[in-house]
């Protein structure tokens, strides 16, 4: 497994609007085989905040992960998208697009933005489970996260 | 994706005992795409430029001529390969390597497993997950006379 | 020998005088000045072997003196004067890097060694401590060129061991039909000896990783490190229907993350791996807390370790069961070894066969602020 020299659990943002659909991706991911924690905002603005340790985010982790709606109120995820990427500080973190446009026009425009993957969410409650718990066995157990040099000091004393 | 359509993997990778193992893993995993080979950097950009646009490219760190890194930055910048999806697979877990192949642009890092069912096993899940599950861009217009 | 005393009080500095002249006939010069500003632009012109320095200057008040003195001056042994009923003011600017410190008060008195040799010591230990760092460093230099050389070589052995593994299973798989069962034993052989050799090699990795000097020690919580050890290990626990459980109250140390999770992840893994009872336990808690170290013991209900190997036990890819009984290299050990003397700590084993096993690990409390040789030796200026 790829985390296990990690010695720590791997930080996901969940960047959703749709309450429902981040309780799905929450149980899928806490019933998995990597040691994960989840974090959730739910609109863009939130999301940069995070990122940058704004406000109430002072002290969040530096996330190894992020799943990322387009669909978002605020600020549009595809904006969101953009200005990680461009951000030297957070252009190696890997996002994966989840959202529910299968538009080709989306697709294509989201790996134009360097988004490292873009999965389409499914209706389907369990379809949806198995598409998370894909998504865990592929960027969790397979792929080496790169790491996170800061997060000394995010994690709390 | 159309599975029925066979993909075309790109690999990037100049040690030919590597090579054969991955062949080998993709025949066994029956996934049924075709792969093709390039031997070191400079080859690897001359058929990446020039020939069919593949559907997924595993790239090598250490390749001859022109590095990995190298043909991924140029891999980015080439617009007519916009959204071609790049695995680095390399035998090194480097933290310089990974940040720099994340840093550039690839869009997951593996590092290759030493035991050949490990290996076949990251292979499957790899394949499964991107031809499966992720969606692939599909630019209009390949070039002249590809399928 | 010369002598700097920074003092502004004269009838003090005159005292100080006549002490030095006392006793021994070896001649000295001593110099003085009255403030801090002008003892150090004096320094910058002058060689002086050792520093008088009382602490409350006319421009420079109590450890501040002293941190100041230090900055410009490093490499002269400082020898502190304070008032009176001031113990905990000295202590701390030992801690400082003073060589010593001298209550003014009791100058003079029968039981006070004579002030030449308490100079003359401060010199020598200066020396020492010089010498100490000159080693250390180059200790470290060495190490780090080691780490180095282990981790490339590590490394670079992978990929031939891949191909070595892959073409062993293929040439079974491919022409397993052909061969006689000795064809096809010795083929198996060849993949699990590559097998074997590649969880060596990644011990190794592991192993040069966690050689290196920690770069920043902080405060670690270890009870908190244990607890997230058991989470992460549950399915193996359960599996082996082991009970691995904390007890009473587990102080936190200076020490880096990492490492104390490598140390008791391998600790409590082996606890209930080499574990044959109908229901293995480990124990994790708190032995011994004195003196700024932090003793804590890992025990198991397992099969236990006959005494003439508790030392071998810790060397590299040492085993003592066969093979098949149980899993792993046997580096793990080395790494908790490795790691805890990384962290200025140690550890050993108390074990008898068929008594189970405890080990011990020493690691230094968290006080509140960091070692005191450690801050002293790199407080210096070179």
């Amino acid at each position: 497994m790829a985390q296990e020299q990690l010695g720590r659990p791997v930080e996901i943002l969940v960047v959703e609007d749709n309450a429902g659909d981040v309780r799905l991706t929450r149980e899928a991911l806490a019933d998995g085989k990597v040691w994960n924690n989840l974090h959730d905002v739910a609109d863009g603005v939130e999301a940069l905040a995070f990122l940058h340790r704004k406000g109430r985010y002072a002290r969040a982790p530096r996330p190894d992960l992020i799943l990322l709606d387009l669909n978002l109120p605020k600020r549009d995820g595809r904006e969101v998208l953009a200005e990680i990427k461009a951000d030297a500080r957070f252009a190696a973190i890997p996002v994966v697009v989840l959202t529910t446009s299968r538009a080709e026009e989306d697709v294509l425009r989201s790996y134009g933005l360097h988004a490292n993957c873009y999965v389409v969410k499914p209706i389907d409650l369990d379809q949806f489970i198995n598409v998370v718990q894909s998504i865990e066995s592929f960027w969790l157990c397979i792929v080496k996260l790169p790491p996170a040099m800061t997060n000394l000091q995010g994690r709390a004393a | 994706m159309n599975k029925f359509r066979r993909a075309t993997i790109f690999l990037a990778e100049d040690n030919p005992d590597d090579v054969e193992i991955t062949r080998r893993a993709f025949k066994r995993s029956r996934l049924g795409c075709e792969l093709v080979v390039a031997r070191d950097g400079e080859e690897a950009l001359r058929m990446l430029t020039e020939g069919e646009r593949p559907d997924f490219v595993l790239l090598d760190i250490n390749l001859p001529k022109v590095t990995g890194l190298e043909v991924l930055t140029r891999i980015r910048a080439d617009g007519r390969l916009t959204g071609l999806p790049v695995v680095v697979m390399s035998i090194s877990d480097r933290e310089e390597d990974v940040v720099r192949s994340y840093a550039l642009g690839a869009n997951s890092y593996i590092q290759k497993p030493v035991v050949f069912e490990e290996f076949l096993e990251a292979l499957k899940v790899m394949t499964s997950y991107w031809f499966e599950v992720a969606r692939l861009p599909r630019p209009s217009g390949r070039r002249a006379g590809s399928r | 020998m010369r002598v700097l005393l920074v003092e502004d009080s004269s009838g003090d500095a005159r005292l100080i005088e006549e002490m030095l002249r006392e006793a021994q006939p070896e001649p000295f010069e001593l110099g003085r000045e009255e403030s801090l500003a002008a003892a150090l632009a004096r320094l910058g012109d002058e060689q002086f072997d050792v520093v008088l320095l009382d602490l409350g200057l006319p421009d420079s008040q109590g450890l501040d003196t002293l941190s100041r003195m230090r900055e410009e001056a490093g490499h002269l042994p400082i020898v502190v004067l304070t008032g009176f009923d001031d113990e905990e003011r000295g202590l701390q600017a030992l801690q400082m890097g003073a060589q010593d410190y001298l209550i003014k008060g009791e100058l003079g008195g029968p039981a006070l060694r004579p002030l030449r040799r308490v100079m003359r010591y401060a010199i020598e230990r200066q020396q020492s401590e010089e010498m100490l760092r000159e080693t250390l460093a180059e200790l470290e230099n060495r190490s780090a060129e080691m780490e180095s050389f282990t981790y490339s070589v590590s490394h670079d052995l992978k990929e031939p061991l891949r191909t070595l593994e892959a073409f062993s299973r293929f040439l079974l798989e491919d022409y397993g039909e052909v061969l006689d069962d000795q064809g096809r034993d010795y083929l198996d052989r060849l993949a699990r000896a590559s097998a074997r050799l590649k969880d060596m090699v990644e011990e190794l990795l592991t192993l040069s990783r966690l050689g290196r000097r920690p770069h920043e020690l902080e405060r670690v919580n270890v009870r908190r490190v244990v607890e997230e050890i058991v989470a992460a290990n549950r399915f193996s626990i359960d599996e082996s229907n082991a009970d691995v459980a904390i007890e009473g109250a587990l102080p936190d140390v200076l020490a880096d993350l990492p490492r104390v999770e490598q140390i008791f992840g391998n600790l409590v893994g082996n606890g209930f791996k080499f574990n044959r009872s109908e229901r293995p336990s480990v124990r994790i808690g708190l032995a011994e807390l004195t003196g700024g170290w932090v003793t804590f013991y890992v025990r198991d209900n397992g099969i236990g370790i006959a005494p003439e190997y508790h030392e071998r036990i810790f060397f590299l890819f040492q085993r003592l069961h066969l093979r098949e009984e149980y899993e792993g290299t046997g580096a793990g050990l080395a790494i908790v070894k490795r790691a805890a003397e990384a962290l200025g700590g140690c550890v050993w084993l108390e074990s008898e066969p068929g008594a189970g096993s405890t080990f011990f690990v020493r690691l230094p409390l968290w006080e509140g602020r960091g070692r005191l040789s450690r801050q002293r030796l790199e407080g210096r200026k070179a």
